[in-house]
This record gives C-alpha cells, sequence and structure tokens, in this order.
C-alpha cells in the first residue's frame, strides 16, 4: 500500500504550522501520523499537501496553568501521558486511559492531538477527557477558541475543527478522585467494544459528592451518561442499587454495530462493566 | 513394502555410526545465525539490475460481468510501462483447469476475463518503475462492472435457478461422490442410540507474516526465464507456468530463497508467477511484485463448509458406524476445487476403530474467493467433526468424554493398523497417547479445580482431543477422481549433496525453506553421515531449480520428514560410499575398514581412531589432480539422488493410501469463561505429541506449539466475514483477528516416539498437528465451561458474542442476571 | 511529481543524507535506498510490528511514519545490533538458543522490542513480556519460544549489569 503523492511542509511553529494550513488548500496536520498512515497507504485519505507539527517543541509541553489547570500540548505522545509525573498526578485516570491504547510502538508515536481530531467513536482518550470536563485549545492564523471536548466530538470521524484550524492544547481540570477506566477488545490494541471512564468522590460519610462517567464504543460518539450520574449524585454509597440504575438509563443507546459486536452485545458488555466499576467505586476501593 | 523396507533398513544402517552424534539433539539453528542478523535474504530483498515493478487492480465485486476497461490515463501516467487487461489474457495465455474435480471450467484465466467471480479476483495488472507509481496507475484504470447475482453459500449454489460461477459446466457443483467402507447399514441397524449433528467450518486462514514476492525477469538473450519467488512448490509452479503462458520448463530457472512462512498459502502463488513472468516478457525488464497484506486476505483461505454427521453407537460407547456427508464451498478456483474433500476421508476415523463409514462429499462453487492448501488441509476440519462427535456421544450414552476416546482407540497391539478406506497407519500408541495427556495436562487435579470453582460460579471447563496428522502426500486422492490417470506422486525428492573442492560438504535439499528448521536438520543428518558437526555441513536455504526437481517437489504436505529426508540421506550415503572407496583405492586401504570422522578418512589400529587423509585433500584429487585419481570412479564429489517412500498401495476405491505417514497427538485443554463479556481465556494446554523419531526437539516442540497456536487462532478469533454482496469485511489485521502473545496460552508439550517403519530415520509430520487436533479440544474445553448453560458448540470461531447469545435465554443465564438484563 | 526532500538522519551509527519523495514511507526508505534489508513489512495498518526499528532509543513502527518526518532522528535497526567483534547480541544470542524464530519474518521486529524492553524495565513475568510484546505478530512459533528468548536475554542482560 503507497501512499499518493503530496507535498510536505515541516512547522518549526504553532504560527508557521497555521500559515501552512491557511496558504494550502486541501492540507491536513500530521501528528503521529498512527491514524492517519494507514489512511494514505490505503488511499482513503489523498490530501495534497501534509504540513507536520512533530518539529514543534512546545506542543509537546506539560504544563500546569495557574488555576490548577493541566495543560497538555497536542503532540505530547501516549507513552507521555503515561510517564508524566504532572499529568500522573493531576489526572491519574488520563494516564491509565493512555495505558490502554494500541500497543508499546503506537504509543510512541501516537499524540494525544491527534487521537482527539481523528475522533474514532472507540478511542480512548474520548470518555475519560470527557468525564474530566477537558477541553481543547484550536487555533487558527486569525483567532483561538476553547472548546469542551464533549462538543468538539461531532460524530464518527467528525469534530468542530474547520479548514484551517489546529488543536494546539488540551486542558484538563485536575482530579484526583478514585477512579476506573476500562476498555473492552478481543485483543488489547483493538478499538473498544465497549469502554468506560468513571470518577467518583464520596464524602467521609459514603454520600457520593460527584460521579462523571462516559462511555466509548457504544454510539456514533463517546458520550457522558449523565441519567446514571445524576442518579448517584447525593446518593449515601451502600444504598444504591445500580442494576435499578443501569438498565433503564442504557436502554435507549443505540449502539455501533461491525462484525466485532453487534448493538445489543456491546450495551450487555457495557452494563456488565459499569455495574462492575461502578460498585467497585462506590465502595470506595482503591484503583 | 518389503522390498522398500530392506532398501530403508539399508539406508538407516549406513548412517548408524553417526546417528548418535547429533539426530535426536537439541542443536541450535544454523539458520538462525542469518535471521537474528537480518540478513535472512527473503525474495523482497533481491533487487535486480533496472528493477521494475507491478501492481494489480483487484475486483471490488464478488460477481459482476467487466463491461469495459478504460486503461488510457494510466498508460499516460510518466514511468508506466505496461497495462494488461483480461482482454490480451485470453489472446497470450491458457485458462486454468481443474487438478481434481472431474469438471473443469474453460473460462478462469489468471486475469479475469469477461467476469469476476470473486472479490480481489485480478482485473488488469501494470508495470511501472516503482511501486508507487505502479499503484498510482492501478489506481487510474477504470472498469466498468455489472454486478451479477451472488452467489453467497452453499445452499445459494444449489438451488435449480442459481446463477452459475461457470456456465460451460451447466452446474455448481464441480464433484461429488459416494464411497462405503464396511457394513455400514448392519452398524446402525445394531445401534443401541445414534446420535446426529451438523458441524460446521468456516473460512479462516494462516497468514504468513511474509505475502507473495516475486521478481522474474525473462532474458531475451539467453531465452530463459529467472524468476525469484516466495513459493513452496515449486515443481507445480513451473508446470502452471509453462502451461498457461506457454514457456518451455526447460526454459524456467526458479529460484526460491527462504520462504517467510508458508503454511500452505504460498501453494498459490504461481498465478502471480505467472503474470509477472509474462509481464517481464513483454517489458523486456525485470519485474517484481511484493502483495500487500490487504492484498494477500482477499483470497486464498480454507473453505467453509458442513458436515452432517450420524454416528451408530453400542451402549459402552463403541461407534459402530458412521455416515457423513460433507459440503464444501471449494469450487471457486478449478486449481483446487476438490481437494478439501478428498484429503480428509480417507482418515476420517482418526485414531480410533471404526471399521464402518460411509463418506460421500460435494464441491461447490460460490462466490467465496479461491481457497488453498492451508495448514493440514481438510484435516483440521476432519478432526473437528469427528472429535466434536466423540464428545456428543458420550454426552448421549452418558459416558465419560474421555472414556468414550479410550474404548475407541485403535488398540496398540494392532498396529501396523488398516484404516476402514485403506489408509495404513504406521506406527503409533494411542491408547498410551491419552494415558500419556491425563498425566502431562494433570487432568484428575483439574477435575478438582473445576469442581471447586463451579461452586465458586466460575466456568471453567476441560477439554480434549485426539488427532491425526498424515504426512506425505500420495497425492492419492487424484486416483479418486481422476480414475484411468494414476500417475500423480507426491511422495518423492531429490537432493543433491557434495563435497566441494575445498572439501566442505554443502547440501541443497531442492525444495524451499520456509521456516520449519529444514536446514538445520538436514545439516544434523548429513553431519552423522559423514562424521563432521552439523555447523560444518554448508546446506543451502534456497531452492534452486537448476539442481533438479521432481514434478511436485514443494515443502508441503508435511513430507520433509520423509522424503526430503530419504533424498538427503541417499545422496549422501552414495556420496560416502563413493569418497570411502576413492580413498580405499588411493591409499590402498580395505574399503571395509574406512570410516568419515572429524573431516578425515580414518581408521582404528588398536581401537585408537587414526587420520588417514583429510577430506580436502580428497577433494583437491577428486576435482583437480586428476592423474592420481584412481581408474573407474568419475571425478567431482556431487551426488543428486532421488528418493520415493513406496508404501504407497495402488490404488482401488475400497483400499488406498491418501498419505503415508500418520502423526498423532492427545491435546487438553483448561479454559475459564467470564460471565461479564463472555470472553474466553486459556488457562492452560497440554500436548502429547508423537512424531516419531525427533531429530531436533527444540524445533519440533516449537512446530508442535506453532501450528496449536494457528488452530487456537481458528477456534476463537479469526473468521473471513462476507456480507450477503460477498463483500469480505475482514482485509486488515485490525478485522482479522490473529492470536498475539497475550491471546496464546503456554503450551506444555511431551514429546512421545514411535518411530515410523516407512521413513529413513523413523520421522512422520510435525508441521500440522497443532492445527488438526485443537480446534476440538478447545471448543470441548469451553463448551464444557457453559455446561450449566446447556450449550452445543457445532461451529468456530467461539467468538463471547456467540456465546452470550446461546446462553442469553437459559435458565442459568436467568438465576445469575437477575435483574434479567 | 512532487518535490523531493533531503533528509539527514543516523542510522545504526552511520549519517545519511538522502532525498525522498514526502510519501515515501520510512520501512521503504530503509530498505530500498539505504538497502538496509533486515526491516520488514508484514501489513498495511500498523499492526504486525515486523518494520520495528529503534527511534531515538524507543521502538517505533516504521510502516507508520514518512521518510521525511526522520529529519535528524537517530534510529537503530537489526542491522545495528551486532557488537562490533562480530559476535552475536544477548537478544541474538537469547533468541537463538530459545528457538524463537522459524521463518523468521518477524524476528527482527521482536529483537528491536526485546533491546528496548530489557534495558527499559525490572525483571518482566512471562505475562508482562506477552503485555509488552503484543504489537508484534509472529505467525509461525505461537510466541512462547519468544517469550523464553525474551527473558533469558533479560537475565543475561541484568548479569551484564552485575
Ligand atoms: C494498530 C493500531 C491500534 C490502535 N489502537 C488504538 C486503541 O486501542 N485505542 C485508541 O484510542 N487508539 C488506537 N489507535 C490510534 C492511535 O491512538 C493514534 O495514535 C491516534 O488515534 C491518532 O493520533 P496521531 O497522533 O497518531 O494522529 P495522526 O494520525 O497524525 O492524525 C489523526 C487525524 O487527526 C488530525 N490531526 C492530528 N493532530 C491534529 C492537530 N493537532 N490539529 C488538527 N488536526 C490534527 C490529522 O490530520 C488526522 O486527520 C491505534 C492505531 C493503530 C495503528
Ligand atoms: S509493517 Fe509496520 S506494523 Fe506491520
Ligand atoms: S517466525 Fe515466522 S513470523 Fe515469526
Amino acid at each position: 500500500m503507497y501512499p499518493k503523492s503530496f507535498e510536505y511542509l515541516r512547522a518549526k511553529s504553532v504560527d508557521q504550522a497555521l500559515q501552512y494550513l491557511k496558504d494550502n488548500e486541501g492540507s491536513r496536520v500530521i501528528a503521529g501520523g498512527q491514524s492517519l498512515l494507514p489512511m494514505l497507504k490505503s488511499r482513503l485519505y489523498q490530501p495534497t499537501v501534509l504540513v507536520d507539527i512533530n518539529f514543534i517543541p512546545e506542543l509537546r509541553e506539560v504544563k500546569l496553568g495557574s488555576n490548577g489547570d493541566l495543560r497538555i500540548g497536542a503532540m505530547v505522545t501516549h507513552y507521555d501521558v503515561i510517564e508524566n509525573s504532572t499529568i500522573r498526578e493531576n489526572a491519574p485516570i488520563l494516564s491509565s486511559t493512555a495505558e490502554n491504547i494500541a500497543d508499546v510502538q503506537i504509543r510512541n508515536r501516537g499524540t494525544i492531538g491527534g487521537s482527539i481530531c481523528e475522533a474514532d467513536p472507540s478511542a480512548d482518550y474520548l470518555p475519560t477527557l470527557m468525564a474530566l470536563d477537558a477541553r481543547v485549545v484550536l487555533k487558527t492564523t486569525e483567532s483561538s477558541r476553547e472548546v469542551k471536548v464533549e462538543d468538539f466530538i461531532q460524530g464518527p470521524f467528525e469534530t468542530l475543527a474547520e479548514d484551517g484550524e489546529m488543536l494546539v492544547e488540551v486542558i484538563v481540570p485536575p482530579s484526583k478522585a478514585n477512579y476506573r477506566v476500562e476498555k473492552y477488545a478481543r485483543r488489547k490494541a483493538d478499538f473498544a467494544i465497549a469502554s468506560v471512564a468513571a470518577i467518583v468522590s464520596l464524602s467521609k460519610d459514603g454520600k457520593v459528592v460527584d460521579a462523571r462517567i462516559a462511555t466509548g464504543a457504544q454510539q456514533d460518539k463517546p458520550h457522558r451518561l449523565r441519567e446514571i450520574e445524576s442518579a448517584l449524585k447525593g446518593k449515601a454509597s451502600k444504598s444504591v442499587n445500580l442494576e435499578a440504575i443501569i438498565g433503564p438509563a442504557t436502554e435507549e443507546l443505540e449502539p455501533l454495530d461491525d462484525l466485532h459486536g453487534g448493538p445489543e452485545y456491546r450495551k450487555h458488555v457495557l452494563r456488565g462493566m459499569l455495574s462492575r466499576m461502578l460498585g467497585d467505586l462506590l465502595s470506595g476501593k482503591e484503583a | 513394502m518389503t522390498s522398500q523396507k530392506s532398501s530403508t533398513e539399508s539406508l538407516v544402517l549406513q548412517s548408524e555410526k553417526g546417528t548418535k552424534q547429533n539426530v535426536g539433539k537439541r542443536v541450535p539453528r544454523i539458520e538462525d545465525l542469518r535471521i537474528v542478523k537480518g540478513k535472512a535474504g527473503y525474495t523482497d530483498d533481491i533487487e535486480m539490475a533496472d528493477q521494475h515493478y507491478a501492481a494489480f487492480l483487484f475486483s471490488p465485486y464478488a460477481h459482476a460481468r467487466i463491461k469495459s476497461i478504460d486503461v488510457s490515463k494510466a498508460l499516460e501516467l510518466p514511468g508506466v510501462s505496461l497495462v494488461i487487461t483480461g482482454k490480451d489474457i485470453k489472446e497470450l495465455t491458457k485458462p486454468m483447469s481443474s487438478r481434481a474435480a472431474t469438471k473443469s471450467p474453460t473460462s478462469h484465466y489468471i486475469l479475469a476475463v469477461d467476469k469476476v467471480r470473486y472479490m480481489g479476483e485480478p482485473v488488469a495488472a501494470v508495470v511501472a518503475r516503482s511501486k508507487y507509481v505502479a499503484a498510482d496507475a492501478a489506481e487510474l484504470i477504470e472498469v466498468e462492472y455489472e454486478p451479477l447475482k451472488v452467489v453467497a453459500s452453499i445452499e445459494d449454489a444449489m438451488k435449480k435457478d442459481a446463477p452459475l460461477i461457470y456456465p460451460e459446466l451447466d452446474t455448481n457443483e464441480m464433484i461429488s461422490d459416494h464411497f462405503d467402507f464396511g457394513d455400514v447399514k448392519k452398524a446402525f441397524s445394531e445401534a443401541d442410540k445414534i446420535v446426529k449433528e451438523r458441524i460446521r467450518i468456516h473460512r479462516y486462514a494462516s497468514t504468513p507474516l511474509e505475502t507473495f514476492v516475486v521478481n522474474a525477469y525473462y532474458d531475451p538473450t539467453r531465452e530463459e526465464l529467472t524468476i525469484y519467488a516466495s513459493d513452496q512448490q515449486p515443481g507445480r509452479t513451473v508446470q502452471s507456468v509453462e502451461r498457461t503462458i506457454g514457456i518451455p520448463s526447460s526454459r524456467i530457472h526458479l529460484i526460491v530463497p527462504p520462504v517467510g512462512g508458508g503454511f500452505g498459502y504460498k501453494l498459490a502463488i504461481w498465478q502471480y508467477v505467472a503474470l509477472a513472468s509474462l509481464m517481464s516478457k513483454m517489458v523486456g525488464k525485470p519485474v517484481k511484485w511484493v502483495q500487500t497484506r490487504t492484498e494477500s486476505l482477499y483470497a486464498f483461505h480454507r473453505p467453509r463448509g458442513y458436515m452432517d454427521a450420524e454416528f451408530a453407537l453400542r451402549k459402552d460407547g463403541k461407534v459402530l458406524g458412521m455416515k457423513l456427508v460433507d459440503w464444501q464451498a471449494d469450487a471457486n478456483w478449478p486449481y483446487v476445487a476438490a481437494l478439501y474433500s478428498l484429503i480428509k476421508f480417507a482418515n476420517m476415523s482418526g485414531t480410533y476403530e471404526i471399521r464402518n463409514y460411509s463418506f460421500e462429499y460435494h464441491c461447490v462453487a460460490t462466490n467465496d474467493p479461491p481457497i488453498v492448501q492451508d495448514r493440514g488441509v481438510g484435516k483440521p476440519f476432519m478432526a473437528f467433526a469427528l472429535e466434536r462427535m466423540m464428545d456428543f456421544s458420550a454426552d448421549a450414552l452418558g459416558i465419560d468424554r474421555v472414556k468414550i476416546r479410550q474404548v475407541n482407540s485403535v488398540p496398540a497391539e494392532k498396529m501396523p493398523y488398516t484404516a476402514g478406506s485403506g489408509e495404513v497407519y504406521e506406527s503409533g500408541n494411542y491408547p498410551e497417547a491419552i494415558r500419556r495427556a491425563l498425566e502431562h495436562s494433570q487432568f484428575q487435579k483439574k477435575l478438582e479445580e473445576q469442581a471447586k470453582f463451579r461452586k465458586e460460579g466460575r466456568y471453567v471447563g476441560i477439554g480434549i482431543a485426539t488427532g491425526i496428522e498424515p504426512g506425505t502426500s500420495n497425492l492419492g486422492y487424484y486416483f479418486l477422481s481422476k480414475a484411468g490417470d494414476p500417475d500423480y506422486n507426491g511422495a518423492g525428492q531429490m537432493a543433491t549433496v557434495e563435497v566441494a573442492a575445498d572439501g566442505v560438504v554443502k547440501v541443497n535439499m531442492n525444495g524451499p525453506e520456509i521456516g520449519t528448521g529444514h536446514v538445520t536438520t538436514i545439516a544434523q543428518v548429513v553431519a552423522d553421515v559423514f562424521g563432521i558437526t552439523p555447523e560444518e555441513v554448508n546446506v543451502d536455504a534456497w531452492y534452486d531449480s537448476i539442481h533438479g526437481h521432481l514434478t511436485y517437489a514443494g515443502t508441503y504436505s508435511n513430507a520433509f520428514n520423509d522424503v526430503y529426508l530419504g533424498a538427503v540421506l541417499t545422496a549422501s550415503n552414495q556420496l560416502k560410499d563413493k569418497i570411502l572407496n576413492i580413498a580405499s583405492s588411493l591409499l590402498k586401504e580395505d574399503r571395509e575398514e574406512l570410516y568419515l570422522a572429524n573431516n578425515y578418512i580414518c581408521k582404528l589400529e588398536n581401537d585408537k581412531e587414526k587420520r588417514l587423509v583429510g577430506l580436502k585433500e580428497i577433494a583437491r584429487i577428486s576435482y583437480g589432480r586428476l592423474l592420481s585419481f584412481p581408474k573407474g570412479e568419475e571425478p567431482g564429489l556431487k551426488v543428486t539422488a532421488g528418493y520415493i517412500n513406496r508404501t504407497a498401495k495402488p490404488f482401488v476405491r475400497s483400499d488406498f493410501n491418501v498419505q503415508l505417514t500418520h502423526s498423532n497427538s492427545v491435546h487438553v485443554c483448561f479454559v475459564e469463561v467470564f460471565p461479564e463479556n463472555w470472553n474466553i481465556k486459556i488457562l492452560d494446554y497440554a500436548i502429547v505429541h508423537d512424531a516419531g523419531k525427533v531429530i531436533n526437539p527444540g524445533i519440533v516442540d516449537g512446530l508442535a506449539i506453532g501450528s496449536t497456536v494457528s488452530g487456537i487462532g481458528g477456534a476463537l478469533y479469526e473468521e473471513f466475514v462476507f456480507d450477503e454482496q460477498g463483500t469480505n469485511l475482514s482485509l486488515t489485521f485490525g478485522d482479522y483477528l490473529k492470536p498475539t502473545a497475550m491471546e496464546s496460552p503456554e503450551i506444555r508439550v511431551d514429546q512421545m516416539e514411535s518411530p515410523a517403519p516407512n521413513t529413513v530415520l523413523g520421522t512422520k509430520a510435525v508441521g500440522e498437528g497443532g492445527a488438526i487436533t485443537s480446534l476440538a479440544a478447545v471448543a470441548g474445553a469451553v463448551e464444557d465451561a457453559l455446561k450449566p448453560f446447556n450449550v452445543k458448540i457445532t461451529g468456530l470461531p467461539i467468538t463471547p458474542e456467540k456465546i452470550w447469545n446461546m446462553v442469553k435465554d437459559t435458565p442459568e443465564y436467568k438465576k445469575i442476571n437477575k435483574e434479567g438484563q | 511529481m512532487t518535490r523531493m526532500v533531503t533528509v539527514n538522519l543516523k542510522i545504526n551509527g552511520k549519517q545519511y543524507s538522502e532525498e525522498a519523495e514526502p510519501r515515501l514511507l520510512l520501512v521503504h526508505f530503509i530498505r530500498d535506498a539505504l538497502k538496509l534489508k533486515g526491516t520488514h513489512i508484514g501489513c498495511d495498518t500498523g499492526h504486525c510490528g515486523a518494520c520495528t526499528i529503534l527511534w531515538d532509543g524507543k521502538p517505533v513502527k516504521s510502516c507508520q511514519i514518512l521518510a521525511v518526518q526522520a529529519e535528524g532522528a537517530n534510529i537503530m535497526t537489526v542491522e545495528g545490533l551486532e557488537p562490533e567483534d562480530g559476535k552475536l547480541s544477548i537478544e541474538q544470542e537469547s533468541f537463538r538458543e530459545n528457538f524463537a524464530q522459524q521463518c523468521g519474518y518477524c524476528t527482527p521486529g521482536f529483537l528491536m522490542m526485546t533491546r528496548y524492553l530489557i534495558r527499559n524495565n525490572e525483571e518482566m513475568t512471562r505475562e508482562e513480556i506477552r503485555e509488552k510484546l503484543h504489537g508484534n505478530y509472529c505467525m509461525c512459533t505461537g510466541y512462547q519460544q519468544i517469550v523464553d528468548a525474551v527473558q533469558d536475554a533479560q537475565r543475561k542482560y541484568f548479569a551484564t549489569k552485575k
């Protein structure tokens, strides 16, 4: 499999990258290339110009904002998300999520920005970032805006990013609360059949103070399970009847249907995961 | 048989002196010295001067008429030197024909002509200066198709008004036949119980990591075609290239560098060898084609099909008789149609003494893509069907699944045993293999663990299966379908052994090296003949047709341990004889007292070894100093010898051999199924494998483990999925799931050795066993784990989703999911 | 025709400066332009790991990267494993001693992983090794002897550190 010809522009700074994107119609960013390369090889994508953002050091930075928010550069690799101590401390769920992605080699190259922009309904980061209420920073030569990841993802392989717009940063409000993040796939490198990211904080007396739960590989895009969240919030963790909540709250889901799993099966798996993972969180078991 | 026996004996005797040295030892592989350095030298590593590249355009439809093809845009692209389509092919080549099937279509060419019959059939081909440009050009070819009604299943194909895959045949059934062995009627009339089931097999394949690679150059100055190809059956390829594109076989020079995995897949490369050769002749350039992974997943799988099996049982578990009706969708490529059915039925009774059985088979053409003789050909399905039926029979009679196998095993004292079909099982001890498997797997302990786990609500199960692993194709099945033409035989091989002018022992096995340790195995055997170390033997990992080959030469059908070693040993012994004769007359020593050791001609003097003259010196004399060379001997030290395993019987319908050696194995599999998602984990896997004499345990263990994991892939993960339009949905390794290291269990292998009396060293087949026996062991284990749900597994792969669909309406399921999800 | 781009990179300690078309995959660059044939190709989609190389010391899949992106990279391929004295490296020796290859087509990829894993992990269990190798396919061995080899290589490596 051999990609079709394209021009290649190596950007040395964010501004240069944005300029390249603006000046070249039909151009596309190449980040880690781990999703893009297979598409180029199969010629499903035929960009005329590729703008390489691998040579922009600032996109690889991880910083802690003055308000305590984590600011993760678009080009931070899955490997770095696992290893970076600032991320591990402030959003351990994100590091755990990255461990579920693909394999050692792909994690060394693939990036958080690329994964978000790819918007695969089964991508591992998305439910976690949604549960974290993360935002992305999008830039063009003229503008800069912040969008919640939940809004940014529009559908399968579809985002709000417009032509000439680049994702430069992911902003993650810190979360040190107890969490669970899992994906179920037949083999580890496979995209999820069902995935769940859940963050639950309990008060000293066992009340659910906060619950943020998101799922992937179910609908055309990952999403929060707000019905479950609100059913949990304020409840005494011991008195929750999870089955009574999960069943109805997932009834309306219309999961994906492909050769890796039909909709009913995906839903079945999701329910099993939710009940076990939330059960653990409600009982206060540390990850 | 008797004459063969004596010649076999003499071969073994001659090598006896050295046999203790290297044969049987875990000698580290010699070929690995190159492999670990990245210098194995596969076909794609070879570049010719002015190398050009081919690309193909493949059909996106499973069944369509080709209305028109416009190649003008492709031809205009700079760097493109040739584009051909079916039109050219019809003019320039002959269609392929059936080998085994009685009916032969006349309209199937190496490129589609007028119509496509499967998704992925090549419809046009390009030659260009680079692979990238060739791909660009292929994309520019415009084809107008008129989709035809797709024949998506055997049932579809057999309907009265079904579209015909080959209209010239007036039917989609390419061949069918019925055989009766023993007295089936009587067996069924005496039965205490009859068990009946339809067992299915799906499409899966071995997918070697190296895809097809061919590099062909027609040299007009010598009028010779030189081909490098990752080819498993070069003897056949030469014939097929000659027949389709018309270059005489004497002008075809075919070289096979080490192959990056064969598994039968590489038997099908000849079509693309023919195409690359033809295009090279047309453009006057060397043409290379490297198949992409997606292209490799289009076709050449195992066929899907089913078997209707009926077992007549006595109360105590004895199988009195079986009726088997086999349907395979394997006729979509005339070249291999019928092989799957024909190969399996002679061994249908497996390791059991079942005298009475009938076997009926039907090979049907559909729009499924072509098949190939994938690892074990029909035998994995054969064993799967038989072993599943054994389990179902045991369950129906209320007896133990192990017991029924013990009751029916061919008793040791009946070996060599002639099966109902006539197939001769030359050696083995099947009851002992079961006994050892129970011990080796700690079966009793497993049963106790299982009982404990079940109480804890865990679903753990044990599966046991036995399997026959036939080796060396006698091509006996051709006798059945092509009566009156009984001259095909694959039970022979040639080999070349020489002592080169520098005194080094060199061997060419005249067959492809596909990764199964042939270089080292041969080096061990030859080292023992010449009294040197394996490292000193230079075994060529390349097949080269220049050395001469038999028509059906190739590394397939598990024949290596029989005929390759037979040929190598024959040539080695002839050469050694010659060397000792030369030495005897040069040294004026008694020939009988001389022997070879450590590169010297030696003799014993007062029980001490005396080195008389070096092998190097003998080589110098034999090649150069011809004046001192003894009269009556031919100069040079090179022998090419042929070998045939002559134990095959001449063909009679009621009594024949399909294969000539028979290894056997018992697999015990221990699994857990997790009720959250119904995923399956193999907790333990134990194998007792009897492949006769083991020459290198490191290699043989590896083949047993590797072939088992390939079977586990077929049992749990791998399937080519098609939609109703015959579209293959499994065209990447993201959709066609191979087991990785994480899904593969730790496997414990216990080698048992029952030497074969009809091979030169007592060796037998080792490459396919795991792929044959594992399917039923895994299925049996999963079914056992799910016993509380009372499910029956009659098809594969067993996916968590399928399990969930089987269990979700059962009482046990409702019990564990109180909320009734 | 698209513009050619010059790529300057280091492979196995040697500096190269070669022209490449932007669309050229790094694996093709290594195999076809630099003639280092030990790095293989087994798929189109980044699954099989046959093309694994070390990039600044870390394993990546060279079919998943464009050659022009390797500007300034420090790469090691299987050809770079062998020590200068012509002996086998620890990884190579362990793979040979443990029969960790059959056809050998996957081996260079596994060797590069081994080079990385044994040096960057505490003693790994068999299960951990299997987990870390799941991005490399072997169609022949069933992986067991590969796991043996990696375990053995790590033991040998630790012994050199003592
Ligand atoms: C074999 C395999 C297995 C995998 N398994 C998993 C898995 O289990 N879970 C999982 O989540 N993922 C998996 N992936 C995907 C992997 O995580 C990718 O790394 C990721 O999806 C894309 O990141 P990237 O940096 O490689 O992006 P690229 O491939 O470079 O880009 C992806 C897309 O995003 C665009 N893009 C990239 N960065 C930006 C930016 N900053 N601004 C605007 N647009 C941008 C590109 O133009 C492109 O369209 C797998 C991939 C492979 C090949
Ligand atoms: S060839 Fe690179 S991952 Fe398969
Ligand atoms: S040894 Fe053949 S693919 Fe691994």
